[in-house]
């Protein structure tokens, strides 16, 4: 196997109820495509993407979860690992702006203490159906001391500044943080490699 | 006013006033009284009235004493005169007397005379009225002879001469007649005539053809035989047919003649270019042309093929070749009425069939492509307008699936997505639409099946599992995937269905089985879309491989594979390929290129997680898959174990160690070989050393067995 052609590695979480658009900033941010097909996602995918920050090469590994209850218990799972979160909801939907709070809630009980986040209100082109303001979700981001974005998956409108916002975040306190102990080895803490047994100590048995 | 002379009358002054006033003029009949009035006021201007009247007086004295004159002289001639008078008067009295007797006597010799003429006038009338009562009737006598001679004409047979009688009577140039209930009735009677012409004829015609039948059954049976020996075009006749008959004729040459005169007609009544709205009008004309000449028959239904065939030729609409059918089959109808071979035209329409059902099979196959490019391939859901029965009325799928079906909730998902019901949606269009075209022909029922096997296998080939096979590779998704490969399958239960359902549809007429054979085209979409799902599962665990924590991997791995909906065959062939998969880059890691130098600590480790992997397996009931770690561990116990020796005694490596590769043991004990090397410590440089010689007797013994 080729060594890797990056810096550093960010693990980040799409979450948000089914159908707020997902699965489709996740094609737009990586594929740079759209599809207007729902698509329930199945569990759980991932899509990979590298970026620059700063002239590092900082490679996004994104988590895209299944919106559906009855995968929720396969989708916590992958809470823990995760350095970012994107709270999704849908503008032109109110039950998924409500429901914010509970996902939020899920953020706190799974996810890694301190883990970044951001609120992101998609579907923004959708002007005639809205049905939450940006000045709400704005107001819901102050209050649970998060960034705000709204999006546009359809007509690819303020996905890389979402990603990228979150991202910059991410690599502020994780790696420019501990830039001395990283700059040794060029890794992250949390990038475990598969390829590299010798070098860490066996993940298989933590599951 | 001065003094005016005072003007004396005189005798001379009245004369000539009164001449003026025309009093005194003997040759006027009228007075001039105008001029008196000028004169009167003259006087009185000039206040003479009474020297005037004084004048006028002596003037009227003067002319009474003239008339005593003349009269005292000649009263005894007036009294004389007078007497005569009387006796003249007495003279005409008696006249006038006698005048009016004669009068009397002339009028009533007169009277008698006028009623004499009176009756003679009327005598004339009558006689006139006569003479034309008598013409009218010798008129009518003239025509009833004809008619009457017609009634003997039919009597003696001259049944053509009688009905040209009657078109004359018909004909007649309009006379008096004309107009007569007589002649209306007349003519009212013709067509009754006309039926005893025909009875007439017929029953001539049947006694005719019976007396020859009597007579000369025998010798002319053997006389027809012998003829028909000679001539094979009259073999298929009977004796007593009308061909016999003709030909015994000898009316050789009016036929020859008449056959010539139908021929140039039969070449004209076919238009060019043939106008296709017009087929059925033209086939009834041809029919009502030709019915009646088998001889000009072949020739006619070529033409009128070509023609057909051309007018069609850049025709792209299946519902016209429908239509041009339709003539052609009421047309095959008419002629079958009169016993006439179709087997040409039949043998045609089986031609126009053939194109017909390649421009359907052209259509759909555009219909057919558009459905599979437009699927979301998502499962599809039940609609209310049709309802679960609505779509499993359009569906073949098997009689398990449907009572299942039947019982699932309406909200649930489909097996299927829109592809599938559609496809069959459009196949029952497709096969109702074939079979239009075969509806009212008679034969040819196994080409006309074998063509719809052959169409139905096509279009399941080429025109559904072909585009849906291309649509695997912009489908990124491994559910999309796993709704495909579910399409696929349901298209195979279709084809099953198909061909039993077909055959039934069909036993009412002979022919045989329908046989699709397009099963096999789809299994290997199938197969395809297994290739599909693993490609898309390997690159993700590429991309697993280079950052993930191993039971990250496997979390997915299970969460992907175990949530598809599909059969659990297909679910087990995914792990299969994805451990294999793993597998292979475990190995490459340990064997192949890129790493050049590796310790044991790094094999324990690759170790360790394949032991995690055999756990994972087992935990999720699949044990049975972790043979394919065989070779991994083989290859590595070798090599740790330091049982190489043991390995290249050839009965042992066949008996235990087949799956275990000598190029990459070779490899193996190469990197271990190499760590030694670096080492320091002699008993760690003299196991590499070891490793080396193991090494080299690996790769030399066994050059055949590359890998």
């Amino acid at each position: 196997m080729p060594p890797p052609h990056y810096d550093f590695l960010i693990k980040l979480l799409l979450i948000g109820d089914s159908g707020v658009g997902k699965s489709c900033l996740l094609l737009r941010f990586c594929d740079d495509a759209w599809t207007p097909s729902f698509i329930t996602t199945i569990g759980i995918d991932f899509k990979i993407r590298t970026i620059e920050l700063d002239g590092k090469r900082i490679k996004l590994q994104i988590w895209d979860t299944a919106g559906q209850e009855r995968f929720r218990t396969i989708t916590t799972a992958y809470y823990r690992g995760a350095m970012g979160i994107l709270l999704v909801y849908d503008v032109t939907d109110e039950r998924s702006f409500n429901n914010i709070r509970t996902w939020h809630a899920n953020i706190e009980q799974h996810a890694s203490e301190g883990v970044n986040k951001i609120l992101i209100g998609n579907k923004s082109d959708w002007t005639d159906k809205r049905a939450v303001t940006e000045e709400q979700g704005r107001e819901l981001a102050n209050e649970l001391g998060i960034k705000f974005m709204e999006t546009s998956a359809k007509i690819n409108e303020g996905v890389e500044e979402a990603f990228f916002t979150l991202a910059r975040d991410i690599k502020t306190r994780l790696i420019d943080s501990q830039a001395d102990s990283a700059a040794a080895g060029g890794q992250a803490p949390d990038s475990v490699k598969v390829n590299q047994p010798a070098a860490q100590s066996t993940p298989g048995c933590c599951s | 006013m001065p003094p005016r002379r005072r003007q004396q009358f005189t005798q001379d002054n009245i004369d000539q006033q009164l001449q003026q006033i025309h009093l005194l003029d003997p040759s006027s009949s009228s007075e001039n009284l105008e001029q008196l009035g000028p004169i009167i006021k003259q006087i009185h201007t000039n206040r003479q009235q009474d020297a005037y009247l004084r004048t006028v007086l002596g003037l009227i004295d003067s002319k009474d004493a003239e008339i005593e004159k003349i009269c005292s002289d000649n009263y005894q001639d007036f009294i004389s005169s007078v007497s005569t008078l009387f006796t003249v008067k007495s003279y005409t009295d008696k006249m006038k007397e006698n005048i009016s007797s004669l009068d009397a006597s002339v009028a009533q010799l007169g009277g008698s005379l006028v009623e004499k003429k009176r009756a003679l006038l009327q005598s004339r009338k009558t006689a006139a009225n006569l003479d034309e009562a008598i013409d009218t009737l010798q008129a009518c006598l003239r025509v009833l002879d004809v008619v009457d001679r017609v009634g003997e004409m039919i009597k003696a047979g001259k049944y053509w001469s009688a009905l040209r009688s009657l078109e004359d009577i018909q004909s007649m140039p309009p006379t008096s007649l004309s107009q007569t209930p007589f002649f209306q009735h007349l003519l009212s009677s013709l067509p009754s005539l006309r039926g005893q012409i025909k009875g007439a004829v017929t029953a001539s015609m049947k006694q005719w053809l019976l007396e020859i039948r009597n007579i000369s059954t025998e010798s002319r049976t053997k006389r027809w035989r012998s003829r028909r020996e000679k001539d094979p075009l009259l073999r298929v006749n009977r004796v007593g047919s009308a061909v016999e008959l003709v030909t015994y004729e000898k009316i050789d040459e009016l036929r020859k003649s008449y056959q010539a005169d139908r021929k140039a007609q039969s070449d004209l009544i076919l238009p060019t270019p043939l106008p296709l709205a017009s087929i059925a009008s033209l086939t009834q004309e041809i029919s009502g042309f030709f019915i009646v000449e088998s001889h000009l028959w072949d020739a006619l239904v070529t033409r009128l093929a070509t023609a057909i065939e051309d007018a069609l030729r850049k025709e792209t609409n299946p519902e016209v070749f429908l239509k041009v059918k339709e003539s052609l089959l009421s047309f095959i109808m008419t002629l079958e009425t009169y016993s006439y071979t179709t087997t040409s035209l039949q043998s045609f329409i089986v031609v126009l069939f053939e194109k017909y059902a390649k421009l359907l099979e052209t259509q759909f196959t555009k219909r057919f492509e558009t459905i599979v490019r437009e699927d979301e391939i998502t499962p599809m859901k039940v609609d209310s307008e049709l309802g679960i029965d609505g779509i499993l009325e359009v569906v073949w799928i098997s009689d398990n699936e449907r009572n299942e079906l039947k019982q699932t909730p309406v909200t649930y998902p489909l097996p299927w997505s829109q592809t599938f019901f559609l496809c069959c949606q459009d196949i029952r269009i497709f096969i109702q639409r074939f079979y239009a075209f075969v509806e009212g022909v008679s034969q040819h029922h196994r080409d006309i099946d074998e063509l719809l096997s052959k169409s139905l296998d096509s279009l399941l080939t080429k025109s559904i599992s072909g585009p849906i096979g291309q649509r695997l590779a912009t489908t990124q998704n491994p559910t999309q995937i796993a709704q495909i490969i579910t399409n696929l399958e349901h298209l195979q239960v279709t084809c099953g269905e198909l061909e039993r359902s077909l055959t039934n549809l069909r036993s009412t007429h002979r022919g045989g089985t329908i046989r699709l054979t397009a099963s096999a085209a789809l299994d290997a979409t199938i197969s395809r879309s297994c290739a599909r799902m693993s490609g898309l599962i390997n690159s993700k665990l590429d991309q697993c491989f280079e950052f993930m924590y191993l039971y990250e991997l496997v979390n997915w791995l299970t969460t992907v594979v175990d949530s598809l909906v599909i059969k659990e065959t297909y679910k087990e062939e995914a792990y299969k390929g994805a451990l294999a998969y793993i597998t292979e880059c475990l190995m490459d890691f340990l064997t192949g290129r890129d790493i050049p130098i590796m310790n044991e600590n790094a094999i324990s480790n690759i170790l360790i997680d394949v032991d995690f992997l055999e756990d994972e397996l087992r935990r999720i009931g699949r044990s049975h898959l972790s043979s394919v770690f065989t070779e991994l561990r083989l290859t590595t116990s070798i090599a740790l174990g330091g049982t190489v020796q043991e390995y290249l005694v050839p009965a042992n490596r066949h008996a235990s160690y087949a799956t275990v590769k000598p190029k990459r043991l070779q490899s193996l004990l190469e990197k271990l070989a190499r760590f030694g090397a670096t080492q320091r410590d002699a008993a760690s440089r003299e196991l590499g050393e070891k490793r080396r010689k193991e090494a080299e007797a690996v790769g030399r013994v066994f050059p055949g067995e590359n890998r």
